[in-house]
């Protein structure tokens, strides 16, 4: 198979109309907007559901995605994640970015990238579950529809991002 | 979530068939879900949100990609519904608007912010870099797998404050005695007036070695 | 790159500016500017006065549903039989929508005055949920007109008669509601959450 020769990204204010009109479409289609972490999170109680039926139906958390005899499993969310596997690889493979890699500076060791990617996802959707949403949930869908808490949140993930670079500078640059 | 088609805005007639049983609606809802999430994911990938330095050079000054993607697909979103709306094709009422609760909100955001820094990804960006094959986004995912997992098995301690302060689904434009479009307008020019900012940032900040790889 | 950032910017910036001549296609009660709501409050009726709030406590009419907006120790001190507690705070919660929205039932919102209940009327209204109503003058007046008020004339007309025997039955009901040990009391606190099927969304 020929390797294709890697495209340049795309113009960002283009790939920004792109974004929005996906985002137009959920809205008009299904009456919402995007989402991840908390896919994340309905495949995490699925898998619990599964491994200790008895904690899932004890526990506070689970239980009500339970009730009467639902599968969280069977949400948009999840779906809408999976789709976006087929969509970013569908995008890497005509612009020729496939490739197994880990992407760090090279300044740090390929443990230390893979220590800190892990520890920034376990930040992150704790984050984006405390706050109902991460930057596609509640910062990018909530300022499409006007709400304050889609700002708030926006602004609150930027604020801190660039708070706490100072301290990161080193992983990065 | 049976039934949930039936409040969509294709409901003023737009939308020609009439979906009669409520697994029909499901499965069809399941079904836009995916094709949402392939344009989804695909976006982010051409955008260059698969690549960690890409979206931490915007904490850095030298990519501000992140700012010109998310304000420009915001500001289409907001203009896009609200023509639609003016023209009566899409009910707003029926589009979910998510709920202001104070503390969680910032404080989750705070939180967000700190794994963003470390990580190198949100969870969507994340995804769209694994699927290209990036090894650190999937360890990234992994430990976002294990951040739910930590925050459902935390949920009883943390129950009160999750709840606490909500406002209710309030825009800001509200807030600030504006019309919708007033405030729709005044974010355009303000993301403009960022663009034009970020462009000057990048040159200034500008590190080739990193952005001139990928 | 510039000149996209230009092209796209510039469409952007003249849609933003035409939607702003386009007419909005519904009346979204979410935009009701304070002058307005108070006309509308007015107007169309949204005062309860005590004795009507009385009777229908005494004759425990359900089509509506008496809500103390103040806080909880004020509820606790003394509050209007048959009343639920919901400090103003927290009336957005979703978990009481289903008992301020529900279309059979009118929520009566009092406090102290007029203040806190108003308050919590424009907010319900701004939410969406229509059919609340206000009970003028608040616990005040409650007092005023239910517990301290005393008929002082001549010949009592029927009309005259059937109010203050309701403001006595009322008084009555008050006195031993609010006289019960404080352990009676709690159970009629504790309020069994109804859930209203709500919009979907969000990355919950």
């Amino acid at each position: 198979m020929e390797i294709m020769r890697r495209k340049p990204y795309m113009n960002p204010y283009l790939a920004g109309v792109l974004l929005g009109l996906v985002l137009l479409g959920a809205m008009v289609i299904s009456g919402r907007g995007l989402g991840a972490s908390g896919g994340i999170k309905y495949c995490v109680v699925s898998v619990v559901g599964a491994v200790s039926q008895e904690h899932a139906a004890t526990a506070d958390y689970y239980s009500k995605y339970y009730q009467d005899g639902k599968k969280p499993i069977n949400n948009w969310l999840v779906f809408q994640i999976l789709g976006m596997v087929v969509g970013g690889f569908i995008s890497g493979a005509i612009s020729g970015r496939l490739t197994w890699k880990i992407e760090k500076s090279p300044k740090i060791s390929k443990s230390r990238r893979l220590i800190l990617a892990f520890l920034g996802g376990v930040f992150f959707v704790y984050g984006g579950q405390m706050a109902r949403g991460c930057t596609s949930g509640a910062a990018l869908s909530g300022m499409a529809v006007l709400t304050t808490a889609g700002f708030v949140t926006m602004i609150a993930i930027f604020g801190s991002g660039f708070l706490f670079a100072w301290f990161f500078r080193k992983n990065w640059i | 979530m049976p039934g949930s088609l039936e409040k969509t805005g294709f409901k003023e007639g737009l939308m020609a068939p009439i979906l009669t049983s409520s697994e029909t609606a499901q499965l069809i809802n399941l079904l836009i879900a995916f094709l949402v999430g392939i344009g989804f994911g695909f976006a982010l990938e051409q955008g260059g949100f698969s690549s960690s330095r890409k979206l931490a050079g915007m904490f850095y000054g030298y990519d501000a990609t992140v700012l010109k993607v998310f304000f420009t697909a915001s500001i289409v979103a907001m203009i896009g519904s609200r023509i639609l709306s003016s023209l009566g094709l899409l009910d707003m009422d029926l589009v979910f608007h998510n709920q202001f609760y104070v503390g969680p909100a910032i404080v989750g955001g705070i939180i967000m912010g700190a794994g963003f820094i470390m990580g190198g990804f949100c969870p969507g960006t994340g995804i769209s870099a694994a699927a290209i094959g990036k090894i650190d986004a999937f360890v990234f995912l992994i430990g976002g797998a294990v951040g739910a997992f930590l925050f459902a098995e935390t949920y009883p301690l943390i129950q009160d404050f999750l709840v606490s302060g909500n406002r209710g689904p309030v825009k800001l434009s509200d807030s600030l005695g504006l019309s919708d479009t007033v405030f729709i307008f005044l974010v355009t020019v303000i993301a403009i007036g960022m663009f034009w900012l970020a462009e000057k940032a990048e040159k200034k900040f500008a590190r080739p070695d990193i952005t001139k790889d990928y | 790159m510039s000149s996209i950032r230009f092209q796209v910017s510039a469409v952007l910036v003249l849609l933003a500016g035409v939607i702003i001549l386009l007419p909005d296609a519904r009346q979204s009660s979410g935009e009701l500017n304070v002058p307005g709501m108070l006309e509308a409050m007015n107007e169309s009726g949204q005062y309860l006065s005590v004795d009507q709030v009385a009777r229908m406590v005494v004759y425990e009419d359900t089509s509506i549903l008496v809500v103390d907006v103040r806080d909880q120790d004020a509820y606790r001190a003394v509050h209007i039989p048959g009343a639920i507690n919901i400090p103003v705070s927290d009336i957005l919660n979703p978990d009481w929508s289903g008992y301020l929205n529900d279309p059979e039932i009118h929520p009566v919102f009092y406090s102290n005055g007029n203040t806190l209940a108003g308050e919590a009327w424009m907010l319900c209204i701004q939410k969406g949920y229509s059919g609340s109503l206000i009970m003028t003058g608040g616990m005040n007046e409650w007092y005023r007109v239910v517990m301290e008020s005393t008929f002082t004339g001549g010949r009592i007309s029927a009309a005259d008669n059937a109010t203050f025997e309701v403001r006595y039955r009322a008084r009555d009901f008050f006195n031993r509601m609010n006289s019960m040990p404080d352990s009676m009391k709690t159970a009629f606190l504790e309020v069994k959450r109804k859930k209203e099927e709500e919009l979907v969304g969000g990355c919950e």
